[in-house]
This record gives C-alpha cells, sequence and structure tokens, in this order.
C-alpha cells in the first residue's frame, strides 16, 4: 500500500542528489523509515527516547527527531550534513563527544546512510512525524527457518486446526504443522517472526493467524494461508512481541496483545478499520473475544484483565479480581492466561496465584465502581467463581471449550477442570518441565500441552491417555535435556 | 569460623602494614622483580592467569611494573601472554614452557603447566555466568537485583540465590531473554549492549569479560550448574593485605584467585568486582588495575560473590618544600598520628592557644562553656602542667559523666514515648549514676546485655524494652557495640562485609528467649532462632563465637556478653575507643563510627589498635582513654590549616572546627545570657537541699515505727482487709463464649496461685500487680476476645457477711475459695440487685477472678462491701494500697526485699518535702542544662540542631548538618529571643567596659580586641536605651561563627 509514496519519495531523493552534493554516493534508494529510521532505533534510542532523554533529546518521533535538544543545535540541516549535530556527533573524533557515547560507533555504512538521507533533504517519508517512528516501521522480512533445528525451542503457542486433524505449533521463525496422532510433520509455514507467541485459526480452517516477534523490539500480527504459508494479510507491527492472538467466533474481527502493553484489533474483511489501545501498563500477555464478539478480553501482568468493546476499542471494565485483599483467594497477582467458556458465556483468567477466576463482563462493571470501598463491595458481592487448579507455581497455558478448562504451567501439571463444579476432571501425566500452551481440539476430542523442553504431548481427552508425543523441533529426534 | 580469620586477618594486617613501613624505611640493597604466582598452572581451555610483577627499587620502595616489564613466552604456540595474562593458545595442546620476565637488566623464570587442553570447559552458572552479571552490575540493588527487580526482570541481589536468577534468565519472563539458536539475539545480551532500549544504559561491551562468558554460557544451553558442582571456598588477592606506593607513578595490578572445593584455582580478576573507599586517592578499572590520584589511604575492596577481601593501599608523594615540623610528641597518640603523618607529607598544625583550648576541651568533656569566672582563672594561671590538670579536674565533674551519659543515652534508645516516662527516667538515672562511678565499660555493657526483671525496678533491663524485637536487639547489639551495621545480613549476606545471614541469625539466637511480658524481662527456657531462608535453627552466637553446645537452660545471652566483653574481642574495644575519638575529633578512626567492615578501613589501623588494648589494660577505663587523647599534642592542635594539612580532613594533622551540638548550643546560650546558673552556682543550691534531705529522711525514719503501729494496730480491729493482687494473662480463645468459657488453666487445676507455674502454651505466670487496689477501675490493655485471671487474698477477723460488687467491661466471673459465686457474661452495671451476698470465712479467704473482653474498651471494679452496718472498715487505700497492706500485716523478718523497699517509699513519698526536694536536687543542677540531661526534654530549638530521636541505635541519628531552620532559630527563634531578653539582669548592673569584657570572656572564653570592644561599648554610649542595646549586643554574639562552632 506505500508503493506509489516510495516512488514520489526516491524521485524526491534522486533529484535531491543532484542539487545538493555532489560529492555523495548515489543515495537513490536511501529511504527513512526502512533504512534510516532502524539505525536511530537501535543505536540511539537507548538513551534518546520516549521513556530517557539525555541531553533533553528525542528521536523516538520524527518531529522530535528535528527538534534540537538542550545544546540548541540544530539536529539535522536538510541537504547540510555538515551543518547536521546528528552527523556531526556520529563522526567526532573526540570520543567522549562521539555518539553513541560509551558505545562502538555505527558502521561506515550506517553512517553513510544517514548522510545520504540528509544530503537528499532528510524527507519525512512516514504518515505522521507525531506518530512514534517504531509504530511506522514497514513489517521486517524473515529469515527461513532452520532446515534442522540445533536444539528444541520452547513452544509458547500451540493450536487444531477446527477439524482436528492439524496441529499448529510455534517454531523459530516459522510455525510447523503436524499430525496430532501420531506426530508426523505436515508441513512448515516459514519466513514468520523469531519468536511465535499466539496461534488460531480461521474457522473454515485455511488460515492461521500467527502473533509474534522478536523480544524488546518487534511485534507482527498476520494470516497466513495454512496450505501454503503465504501471508494472506499483515494487520500491523508492535513495539515488542505479540504474546495474544484471536479470532472472534463470528470470524468478522481479529485481536492481539503484545508485550509493548498494546491491544490492537482489525476487521477481518479488507478495508475495516481497527483500532489500538494502551490500557494496559505491563506486558498483554494474552487475548481472547468473548462468544458473542462483543468484546475483546485483555489479560496482563499489570495483573489486571481489561475489557474492550470489540468494535471500538472503549474500554469498557477493568477486572481487578487478580490484585484482591478480601476474600478467599487474595494476592496480587500477574495474568498470564485468559480464556472463554463458551457454555457459562465467561472469561476465564489465571496467571500467578492459586486459582483460575471464572467472571462475566457485564457483571463485573456493575461490580466495579470509583468508591473507596470498591474491594469491599466486591468482595461481598463478588459473582467470580475460582477453579482452586492445585498448581503451586505460575500457570501460563489456558484452553477452554465446552464447559470444560485445561490449564497448565511452570510445575508441568497440566489438569481438566468443570466450569460449572469447578472440580479438577483430570490430570494429564507426561510433562516434567514447565507448560506455556495448552490447547484443546474443538473435533475429535484430543489436548495437546508443550512448554520449555520443545516437547508436544498429545492426550485423549476421553481417558487421558498419551496419544503421541513429540518434539516440534524439525530434524531434531532427541530431547538434549535442556 | 570464618570471622576468626577475617578478624585475625585485621590483626596481621597492621602487623603487616607496620612492617611494610619499617621495610621502606632502610634502603634496600639493589633493585629485584618478584612475579606473582612463582609458577603458573593452566588448568583448562580458559584457564588464564593474571601476572603481578612487582620491582623492588634500590630505595627499598615497591613499584607494580606488571604493564611494563616484558614478558615473552619460550613456546609461543603453547602459552600466550598479554596485558600480563597467560593463557593457553587454542590449539589444545599440553605441555610445559617457561615465561622470562624481564624489567631493565633483571629476569625472572616462569614455569609454565598447561593441562587439561582437551576435554571441554564448559561454562560454570554461578561462578561465571552470574558472577559476569554481578560484574556488570545487573544484580545490584538499585537494579534488577531490587527485591521487585526492575522492568519485570528479578535478580537476586550479588547472586546470592542463584535457583531464582536461573529460573529468572531461562524460563521466566517467556523464555525471551536467551535465544539459544542465535545467542546474540538474546535480550540479556541486546538489553545491556543497547542495541535495544535499555533503562539502565549501556553496562555491556564486547570487550568486557563478561560478554564472552555470557554469550558462551546461551550458546551451550543456557543451563544451571548441575548438581555437586564444586564451590569456591575463598578468594585469595595479591598483594595483601596492604602496601604502600609512591606517586606520580602508582600503579598497582591486583590479581584475585579463587579457590575451589575440588582443588581447582582460577583466576577471577576479571570477574570480581571492585571497590575503591576513596574515589580521590585511589581508582579502579574493571581489570583490576589501580591507580593513586593523591597522597592517602585507600581500601581497595575486591567481591566475588559472596566472598570478599580488602587490600590497603597508601600512595606516597614527595611534597614540593615539604619539611617535617618542630611538634611536641607527649603520648602514644601523637607519635602513631605523626608518623602516619609523615608518611604523607602532611605537617600537622601547632598547639593552639590556651583560650581555645579551654573552650574546646570544657565543650567536650562536660558540654558546657567555662564560666567567665573559670576561664579567668585558668588563663592566668602560670604554672606547667595546667592544661593536663584542667583535664583531670573536668574528667572528675559530675557534669563530665552526665554529659557521658547522655550520649550513651542516644545510643541506648532512653525515649519516653517508647518507655513512658517513668522508666526513662529511671533508666536514664542509671546510665549516669554509671557513668558518674565510672563504671567499668565491659560490666556495664554485661549489666544492659544480660539484664531481667521488672522494668519499672530494673533500669537496665529497659534495654530490652526499648527494643521490641529479638533481630532488632541483634542489630542494636551489634551496631552499639561492636560497631557493625549486620541488617543487611537479615535477608541476605552482607553485599560489603563478610557477614553472612547465618551470622546475622546466630547473634539473633543468643537474645533469641528474652520474653517481655508486661513490664517484665525474662528468659524463658525454650524456643531456637531460624534462619527463615534455610530452614536451619541456629547455633547462637558466643564465646566461642558460635557457642558449640549450648546448655538448655542457660542464659544464652551470659555466653554472648562473655564473648563480646573479653580481652581480645576484636570489635568491643575498638567500638569504644572509636566512638570517644570521633566524639574529640568529630570524626571517628572509623568513619562512621558504628560501620566497621574490611571495606571501610580506619584512617589509622595501628592508633586504633593501640587506644583499644591501652583501652583494655586500664579495665575498659572510658575517663583513661578521653584523658590520653586529651593530652596528646594531637587533640591540642590549632584549627588553623598549613599548606601542607589543608586538605586533611582524617589524619587529625589538624583540630576540626565542629558545629556545636543541639544541647551544647543551648546550654552556651543560656550560660551566656544568664537565664541559666552557671554550675558553681547550682551546686551550692544542690549540696544545701541534700542536707536537708538528709535531715527529713532522718526524722522520718524516727517516726516509722509509730506509723507502722498504727496501722496494723487499725488493720486487726477491721471486719476485713484485702492483700496484693495478682493476674495473668490475657488469654484468647475464638470466640467470645468460648473464652468466657473456657478453663486456660487458673481455674481447676492445683497449686494454680504457685507464682511459678505457666499456663497456656503462651506461657503465662501470675504477676504482682502492686498498682491494683480494690474499689478502683482497672483498665486493662484493648482486644478482641481476651480473658484476664486475677487473684487476691482477704483476711477476714470473724465470720462476716458482705456483697460483692463489681463492675466490668464486658463479662466476669468470680471463685470464692474455689466456689464459683459469680458468673455474668454481659457487661455489668453496678447494680446491687444482682450481686451476690457472701459469708467471709475467719482468716484467709482466696478469691479468684476471671475478667472477660469481647472488644473494645475493657476494664473491671471490684469490691466487698460490708452489710453489717458496724463493722471496721481498713484504712483507705490512699492510706495504705492492698498490696502494701499485706507487706505490713508480714512480720519484718519475713518480708521480702522488693516489696518492703515498696513500702519504704510510700512511707516517704507521704511526706511533701522529701519530693520537693529530690526535684530541687535534681531540677536545680541537671534540668536546666540540656547537656547534663540523659532523660531528654526536647524543643523546637534542639530538634533544629539535631538532637535525635532515639528510635535507632544509629549515631547518625543526631544530625550535624546546616539547615535554614537553625539560622531561623538563631535569629529569631523563641528560646534566643526570650533569653536574650533576661540577659539585661545579668549585664545591665556592669559598666560598659566590664561589661563588654564579661561578655567576651561567658561567650568566647577569651577578651575582646581593641576594635571589638571600642565598637561594643561605643553602641551601649549611643544608646538611647541600654537595656536594649545589651540585648543586642548579646545577640549579636550569638550568632557569631565563633560562637556557634568549637574551634
Amino acid at each position: 500500500m506505500n508503493r506509489p509514496r516510495i516512488v514520489t519519495t526516491c524521485l524526491a531523493i534522486v533529484c535531491g542528489v543532484v542539487t545538493a552534493h555532489a560529492a555523495d554516493p548515489p543515495s537513490a534508494k536511501v529511504a527513512f523509515l526502512r533504512d534510516v529510521a532502524p539505525i536511530l532505533l537501535r543505536r540511539c534510542s537507548g538513551c534518546h527516547g520516549s521513556r530517557v532523554s539525555r541531553g533533553g533529546y528525542r528521536l523516538h518521533d520524527f518531529s522530535s527527531l528535528m527538534r534540537a535538544g538542550e545544546s540548541a543545535e540544530v539536529p539535522v540541516v536538510a541537504g547540510k550534513p555538515e551543518a547536521s549535530e546528528l552527523y556531526r556527533r556520529l563522526i567526532e573524533k573526540d570520543p567522549d563527544a562521539r555518539m553513541p557515547r560509551e558505545d562502538d560507533a555505527l558502521s561506515a555504512t550506517e553512517i553513510g546512510l544517514i548522510r545520504s538521507w540528509i544530503s537528499a533533504g532528510a524527507r519525512f517519508d512516514g504518515t505522521d512525524p507525531k506518530l512514534s517512528l517504531r509504530s511506522q516501521l514497514p513489517p521486517r522480512s524473515h529469515p527461513v527457518a532452520p532446515k534442522v533445528y540445533p536444539v528444541a525451542v520452547p513452544v509458547f503457542a500451540m493450536a487444531f486446526s477446527p477439524d482436528g486433524k492439524q496441529l499448529a505449533v510455534g517454531g523459530y521463525h516459522e510455525v510447523t504443522l503436524w499430525n496430532p496422532l501420531n506426530g508426523e510433520l505436515l508441513r512448515r509455514l516459514q519466513r514468520r517472526p523469531q519468536r511465535i507467541h499466539s496461534l488460531d485459526w480461521t474457522s473454515d480452517g485455511t488460515g492461521v493467524l500467527v502473533g509474534g516477534g522478536t523480544p524488546g523490539e518487534y511485534g507482527e500480527l498476520a494470516l497466513v494461508t495454512a496450505e501454503t504459508g503465504r501471508v494472506r494479510r499483515l494487520f500491523g507491527t508492535f513495539d515488542d512481541v505479540v504474546l495474544g492472538a484471536a479470532i472472534s467466533a463470528d470470524g468478522k474481527r481479529v485481536a492481539a496483545g503484545s508485550a509493548g502493553r498494546e491491544t490492537r484489533a482489525w476487521g477481518l474483511q479488507a478495508g475495516a478499520k481497527g483500532w489500538s489501545s494502551r490500557v494496559h501498563s505491563d506486558w498483554v500477555t494474552g487475548v481472547v473475544f468473548s462468544g458473542d464478539g462483543r468484546f475483546v478480553v485483555s489479560a496482563s501482568r499489570d495483573q489486571t484483565v481489561k475489557v474492550h468493546e470489540a468494535a471500538t476499542g472503549d474500554l469498557f471494565t477493568t477486572y481487578n479480581g487478580h490484585r484482591k485483599q478480601l476474600g478467599k483467594f487474595t494476592g496480587r497477582f500477574s495474568v498470564f492466561a485468559v480464556g472463554f467458556d463458551d457454555v457459562s458465556g465467561r472469561v476465564l483468567s489465571v496467571g500467578a496465584g492459586r486459582a483460575i477466576r471464572i467472571w462475566d463482563p457485564v457483571k463485573a462493571k456493575s461490580e466495579n465502581g470509583t468508591a473507596a470501598d470498591m474491594e469491599g463491595r466486591f468482595f461481598k458481592a463478588g459473582h467470580t467463581r475460582f477453579i482452586s487448579h492445585g498448581f503451586g507455581k505460575t500457570t501460563y497455558g489456558l484452553d477452554a471449550r465446552g464447559g470444560r478448562a485445561w490449564a497448565g504451567g511452570a510445575d508441568g501439571l497440566v489438569r481438566e477442570f468443570s466450569t460449572d463444579s469447578l472440580e479438577t476432571v483430570r490430570s494429564y501425566e507426561g510433562h516434567g518441565d514447565w507448560v506455556y500452551s495448552v490447547a484443546a481440539a474443538s473435533e475429535g476430542g484430543l489436548l495437546a500441552g508443550a512448554g520449555y523442553r520443545g516437547e508436544v504431548i498429545v492426550w485423549n481427552r476421553a481417558d487421558g491417555q498419551v496419544v503421541c508425543r513429540f518434539l516440534a523441533a524439525p530434524g531434531l529426534v532427541k530431547d538434549q535435556g535442556r | 569460623m570464618k570471622l576468626i580469620a577475617i578478624r585475625g586477618n585485621d590483626v596481621l594486617r597492621s602487623v603487616c602494614l607496620v612492617a611494610v613501613t619499617l621495610l621502606l624505611l632502610p634502603a634496600a640493597v639493589g633493585a629485584a622483580v618478584e612475579v606473582y604466582p612463582e609458577r603458573v598452572r593452566l588448568t583448562s581451555r580458559r584457564s588464564r592467569i593474571q601476572l603481578v610483577i612487582t620491582s623492588r627499587d634500590a630505595d627499598g620502595r615497591l613499584r607494580d611494573v606488571t604493564h611494563r616489564a616484558t614478558v615473552r613466552s619460550s613456546k609461543p604456540g603453547l602459552v600466550s601472554v598479554r596485558n600480563g595474562r597467560v593463557s593457553p593458545s587454542d590449539d589444545g595442546v599440553d605441555g610445559q614452557a617457561t615465561l622470562h620476565v624481564v624489567w631493565q637488566d633483571e629476569t625472572v623464570e616462569v614455569p609454565v603447566e598447561v593441562s587439561g587442553q582437551k576435554q571441554p570447559d564448559p561454562i560454570a552458572f554461578k561462578y561465571e555466568t552470574l558472577a559476569a552479571m554481578t560484574k556488570q552490575g545487573c544484580n545490584a540493588g538499585s537494579c534488577h537485583g531490587s527485591p521487585d527487580g526492575k522492568g519485570g526482570f528479578s535478580l537476586s541481589l550479588f547472586a546470592f540465590d542463584p535457583d531464582h536468577d536461573t529460573e529468572s534468565l531461562v524460563r521466566g519472563g517467556l523464555n525471551r531473554r536467551v535465544n539459544v539458536f542465535a545467542p546474540l539475539e538474546s535480550l540479556m545480551l541486546k538489553k545491556p549492549m543497547l542495541r535495544v532500549p535499555h533503562v539502565g544504559g549501556k553496562r555491556l561491551r564486547p570487550t568486557d569479560a563478561a560478554y564472552m562468558i555470557l554469550k558462551r554460557w546461551i550458546s551451550e544451553g543456557a543451563r544451571p550448574d548441575r548438581d555437586g558442582a564444586p564451590t569456591c571456598e575463598k578468594i585469595v588477592v595479591y598483594p595483601g593485605p596492604s602496601r604502600v606506593l609512591a606517586r606520580p607513578d602508582a600503579t598497582q595490578q591486583l590479581s584475585v584467585l579463587a579457590h575451589f572445593t575440588d582443588g581447582t584455582v582460577r583466576d577471577v580478576t576479571r570477574l570480581a568486582t571492585f571497590d575503591t573507599s576513596h574515589r580521590d586517592i585511589a581508582t579502579i578499572d574493571a581489570d583490576g588495575r589501580v591507580t593513586g590520584q593523591s597522597r592517602g589511604q585507600a581500601a581497595i575492596t575486591v567481591r566475588f560473590l559472596e566472598h570478599l577481601e580488602s587490600v590497603y593501599l597508601t600512595f606516597v608523594e614527595e611534597v614540593e618544600g615539604f619539611e617535617w615540623p618542630v611538634v611536641a610528641e607527649h603520648n602514644f597518640v601523637d607519635r602513631l598520628v605523626n608518623s602516619r603523618l609523615k608518611l604523607l607529607s602532611i605537617a600537622p598544625s601547632p598547639t593552639c592557644d590556651d583560650r581555645v583550648f579551654l573552650r574546646r576541651v570544657y565543650l567536650d568533656l562536660t558540654g558546657l562553656l567555662p564560666s567567665a569566672a573559670a576561664a579567668r582563672t585558668f588563663l592566668a594561671e602560670k604554672k606547667l602542667g595546667k592544661r593536663a590538670r584542667l583535664i583531670d579536674r573536668l574528667l572528675a565533674t559530675d557534669q563530665f559523666a552526665r554529659f557521658q551519659a547522655l550520649q550513651l543515652a542516644d545510643l541506648l534508645r532512653v525515649n519516653p514515648k517508647v518507655l513512658g516516662a517513668d522508666r526513662a527516667k529511671l533508666f536514664a538515672n542509671w546510665i549516669a549514676e554509671a557513668m558518674v562511678t565510672n563504671r567499668p565499660y565491659d560490666q556495664l555493657t554485661r549489666d544492659l546485655l544480660t539484664s531481667t526483671g521488672d522494668t519499672r525496678l530494673v533500669a537496665e533491663a529497659n534495654y530490652f524494652a526499648a527494643i521490641p524485637k529479638t533481630e532488632d536487639v541483634a542489630e542494636a547489639t551489634a551496631q552499639v557495640f561492636m560497631g557493625s551495621r549486620i541488617q543487611c545480613a537479615k535477608c541476605h549476606n552482607h553485599p560489603f562485609e563478610n557477614w553472612t545471614q547465618d551470622d546475622y541469625y546466630s547473634i539473633g539466637a543468643a537474645f533469641h528467649r528474652v520474653a517481655r511480658q508486661a513490664d517484665r524481662i525474662s528468659v524463658v527456657g525454650g524456643g531456637e532462632m531460624v534462619n527463615p531462608r534455610s530452614g536451619k535453627v541456629m547455633t547462637p552466637w558466643g564465646r566461642n563465637r558460635v557457642m558449640p553446645r549450648p546448655l538448655a537452660n542457660a542464659d544464652r545471652r551470659v555466653a554472648f556478653a562473655g564473648w563480646l566483653t573479653a580481652r581480645g574481642n576484636p570489635f568491643f574495644a575498638r567500638a569504644a575507643v572509636n566512638r570517644i575519638w570521633d566524639h574529640l575529633f568529630g570524626r571517628g578512626i572509623v568513619d562512621p563510627v558504628d560501620d566497621f567492615r574490611s571495606s571501610n578501613p580506619p584512617s589509622n589501623v595501628e592508633l586504633l589498635d593501640r587506644l583499644a588494648a591501652e583501652f583494655e589494660k586500664s579495665g575498659f577505663d572510658r575517663r583513661q582513654t578521653v584523658r590520653i587523647i586529651c593530652n596528646s599534642q594531637t587533640y591540642q592542635r590549632s584549627t588553623i590549616t598549613n599548606r601542607f594539612n589543608r586538605d586533611d580532613t582524617t589524619l587529625c594533622s589538624r583540630a576540626p572546627v565542629r558545629l556545636l551540638t543541639a544541647e551544647q548550643l543551648q546550654d552556651a546560650i543560656g550560660y551566656v545570657t544568664g537565664s541559666v546558673k552557671t554550675v558553681e552556682q547550682s551546686d551550692a543550691v544542690v549540696a544545701e537541699s541534700r542536707r536537708e534531705l538528709e535531715r527529713v529522711g532522718e526524722e522520718l525514719r524516727t517516726k516509722r515505727p509509730q506509723w507502722e503501729a498504727g496501722l496494723v494496730e487499725r488493720l486487726k480491729k477491721a471486719a476485713w482487709w484485702h492483700g496484693a493482687w495478682w493476674s495473668a494473662g490475657a488469654f484468647t480463645a475464638k470466640t467470645a463464649e468460648t473464652t468466657h468459657s473456657k478453663d486456660f488453666g487458673p481455674e481447676t487445676s492445683s497449686g494454680r496461685f504457685d507464682a511459678s507455674r505457666a499456663f497456656g502454651p503462651n506461657k503465662i505466670r501470675w504477676q504482682p500487680r502492686p498498682d491494683w487496689n480494690r474499689g478502683q477501675q482497672i483498665n486493662l490493655p484493648k482486644g478482641a476476645h481476651k480473658a484476664m485471671y486475677a487473684w487476691h487474698v482477704v483476711h477476714a477477723r470473724a465470720e462476716t457477711r458482705v456483697r460483692l460488687r463489681v463492675v466490668a467491661d464486658d463479662g466476669m466471673k468470680v471463685w470464692h475459695n474455689g466456689q464459683l459465686v459469680f458468673d455474668f457474661a454481659q457487661v455489668l452495671p453496678d447494680d446491687k440487685e444482682q450481686q451476690p451476698e457472701i459469708v467471709l470465712r475467719p482468716g484467709a479467704n482466696r478469691f479468684l477472678l476471671k475478667i472477660v473482653n469481647k472488644g473494645g474498651a475493657w476494664h473491671f471494679t471490684w469490691r466487698l462491701e460490708s452489710t453489717q452496718p458496724d463493722s471496721i472498715s481498713a484504712p483507705a487505700v490512699a492510706d495504705l494500697p492492698d498490696a502494701l497492706t499485706e507487706v505490713l500485716m508480714t512480720p519484718v523478718e519475713k518480708r521480702v526485699a522488693e516489696p518492703a523497699a515498696r513500702l519504704d517509699r510510700f512511707y516517704l513519698m507521704r511526706d511533701g518535702r522529701i519530693e520537693k526536694l529530690r526535684v530541687r536536687i535534681e531540677s536545680g543542677a541537671r534540668d536546666q542544662y540540656a547537656t547534663q540531661r540523659p532523660f531528654p526534654g526536647s524543643d523546637a530549638f534542639l530538634k533544629a540542631f539535631g538532637q535525635p530521636e532515639r528510635n535507632t541505635p544509629c549515631a547518625c541519628e543526631r544530625s550535624s548538618e546546616p539547615t535554614l531552620d537553625q539560622a531561623l532559630q538563631l535569629l529569631n527563634g523563641q528560646r534566643v529571643h526570650d533569653q536574650v531578653a533576661r540577659s539585661v539582669g545579668r549585664f545591665s548592673k556592669l559598666e560598659n567596659g566590664p561589661l563588654v569584657a564579661e561578655l567576651y570572656m561567658s561567650a568566647f572564653s577569651r577578651k575582646p580586641s581593641t576594635d571589638e570592644r571600642v565598637a561594643a561599648t561605643q553602641h551601649l554610649v549611643e544608646a538611647t536605651d541600654r537595656n536594649a542595646a545589651i540585648r543586642d549586643l548579646v545577640w549579636a554574639v550569638i550568632n557569631t561563627q565563633e560562637f556557634i562552632f568549637q574551634h
């Protein structure tokens, strides 16, 4: 969609070069967002970003980039790199004045790109100079996954295809599809983000929603074709890894949340507008739609679960049941997983602590309030139901369907619970290390659990027996005992 | 055990320091080169050894030439050397080689043995990965080592909990911090290298030793240590423990070797953390290379995870034109101070004037200014040795003792807000008494630390009452008497000292059995201190550090106090003399005074050791230590600097200028303005009152038998009289109902009135209640669902019918001679109808009461009312309280000492004169002086000038920081204003000339200069209102720097 603009920018740059600085190398290809912004973000924004601004200078968005810091030196003079403080500081000889301070200098190529961009007129090719640069960077192109994995990679995401015959598993720069009955590798959906933290299938079984990214710097949400791995639609990029993503039951919307504290949603049909919300103060760890598609519910390490209107992104209510001082399950806990039970019509949320919370967004709102006695009222009127899961450590994996919930976590235990009786129905044995992901098939009655060691165990939900177990690491047969 | 070694080290260190210093003085013969270590063993592929090459120059000085000497390897293919670091080549070959170390004309050969090159050499998680992260500062207290971590990433402080750290790094944070596929993609590398924004900034560079270790650890699979991996036993730092180096060319490469339990030794120089105590004197880089920046001594602290060692480096330099001046040396203090000054080319200031000395020594020893009269006498005196005589005279005064008591009371937290006014006063007076009699400090300490008893009577037991928790007692005791701040070790091993968590709880174990019940401090027979992290039961700290086999019933504090106050204890005497030094010089030899640790070196080790030794030799006589120091030329130096000692603040080459303390200043203002009597005047009043008190006492003693006989006669005639009260409680049960109905023990058990019996799991005993009386409302501490038992005896002359009259909130039960006569669960009004009649039998009648509270207020009133109109009643409580009635009716020879003493007091206090005289004796002499009151009065003025609240055992609670409030107080504070106004009374009678002279002599212990006299006199002459002019003068004098500072 950016193509026409790039062309015009390129034209402008070409013209600029001719008039500005004959000595500069040909720089027709230098584009700010593609070539310059990533360098600045990687090497400079640690000290000159939104949170820290050494010397009063920031460059996390374009308008800040162009504004002088405390020194009052103009950072960028279009067409004149030698007069631009930003450039001068990069080539400075005095190690105390050279940027990045106390770090290696930028490479000659990087400096050359910045010089060329300034020489060519320092044009901004983004949409909004006040919007953070990171959010305007074009999506990254990802490398091919290693043909043979040297070691297993921790599995954070799994999803059964609607017919229950394929199991999508998050890999390293890829999504792998397996036959859950025998552990046979069916296909590899390549060139995906480095870490895959969330997966969901379209209801027709042709597409897989893939959320992931590179920790600390990049996140991405895309819908890929399950047969070919071709990207059907890339919804958007994030500041940090996408940890949770979901498709609504009616198939009309997708939503995702990232470690960059952002929750976003899009209409699945082309042209539908999306929204972004930054109401969490820590990682958004999981996202789920309510059964009727009205709400997007996001869990966070900030100890809250937020309920958004799916259509607009407006905050409907905040569920504070994971930080309570009164009642049976008290304490302050990060939330790591969220699910929705279609039978009771309630949200399930879990993380640290001793119980899964089951609650209704609408009732939660009516019980919420701003009065000082909120907690007291909530405690008295609380409609939240608790499944005491019996795990001793944090729970990371959760799935819910048909009145049942499955959960697993750092204990290595996977258990099935009834959302009605709140009892433990069954324990699924076999994992000896942290479980990060639990997935239940809607057809075929299978359950899968996987975690740190990269081993997937598939159970039959009818009897709890292991159907098969395999390392979700193409080419690697034996677990190396990590 | 560890501590012995370290403290032993300290002693050794000081010996060595002397030895080193001595060695330096005679010229050594020829230059020589020494290489450390003498032979190098490279036992694994990543083995590295840092060489330290020292040249001993012709003049005997040591010089580090590690980075200047040439080092050649005989087999470069096997062993290579860079920057003095020896490493095997990467070829994986074992063998032997020789290093040739060449410096000037000397060559030293160092054999090298290379082995283990064929075995893999994986990264050790704790000793390499975590050490590397510690080195880079990741787990520092202000970063991810803080209790909640930073940015959602938490590490244990300085890696004391590797299990926590491995979880945080690998599995926690959704595995985002390590990437085994592509180690360089790991967030734990990208963040500190600022490839991704990092709030903590740039922390890691590819050139850092840590970089390779972290990268390699990730690529090896980011695994924790296998079980049974060798652990580090100790680190050895070379050179140590101290060395003197000559500037300007003074650098020193350090070598740090870690010794492991499997016998291997690894060079961890590049993984150890270095700190310098004085950045202006010595700096050290990440690779362990020290550079001297200026003259002086610095401690370089080397930390490798939980191991900590310090090296003391002294840098000397030629100072142009420096010549040692002629100064008198009065005693060893001067000799030791001066030897350090000579070494560092610092010239001491000359001896101060008499007037400066007079004001200084008065303020330091008594807290008060010399009166004008005393000043004149001293200044006029011509005989030799007058300073020594003055010191002796002041040391013998009560003022000295009481001023000392004030300082000790600060540390022992004599705080009326905590103890209550009565007990605070009792405790304060005990401290003052100990100071007046100059009780040896070891004995005083033992008395405090092993005290038990009723804190209303046993003054020293308030030490424990002032500090409510066992841990706090351990911390306070260590800080006050050992000069050690062990608080950090409560939650984790001490980051700056070799105090471990186990040490902390071992000291705690010595005090764990101290019980505080109501007002009583006692030692219970059971209970063990447990280290909450490991769950291990701690053996109490005692005579042999940790007591070998603690006796089950022994008071463990005795062993601890014995260890602490034994001669040769590494802490006790040093901490005590250091406090005295601090008081006299405004700065401890170790500073802060209560922060002894190897990373905070004494400015003069020999001096501290010698003072401590003399202190022990004198029988822990604080007065003697003060005498020695005050008589030294060092103490008597002028504050005026010369060009060689201008920058010295630690070595006592000159006297410090100090702001008067809050109390000193308040008294000084009182003295000058005449609003406080001088000591001489007060002494006369006190002496007279003492004589009067004695006379009244004698008179009362003669009347005593008559008084007793009268009362006894009345009691014998009375129908009945009440004996003493006892109580036990509170007991708790789940609900109010069960609290009321349940027997907690005293109701039925035989021998239930036995004071030595304990009831319930909390071992509650009967406590005497001398303050409880019939007919008076008795308030009990609030709290839900509680029950309190009380019993007392009523002696009846004959069979008597009485009515029980009870008010209780909430319920009450009463047993009469074992028979339940009353049981009411509700709030009781004083209602005759509901209250029973009982028949007292002749002789003793035992009443047991149970008072029950459901919540809220809790009190009861209890009395017997005669139903026979003609019966004679016992004397009113005001005439004789119940408890004393019982004493009185006990034959004299059977009376117990303590209650008998109470009867004596009661008798004496009935006569109002006694109290009046006592108040006069106390207030007349003492209460008017802030410096003479160990029991503090407080006001805005004292607070502004840093009077401590006495909430902590830290000397730092007394602040000497200048504040705006202080300026305001002095300029126009209420106290200054009032006292200046009163000064008219003192000065108005004097002629102008004598007035000015008197004012200057009072305030500054000197005559006014001509200019001062002329200006002051002129002001008085020209004034229309002479009184106002006097006030102006006094106010101006009080607001001079000369007045508010001690110099």
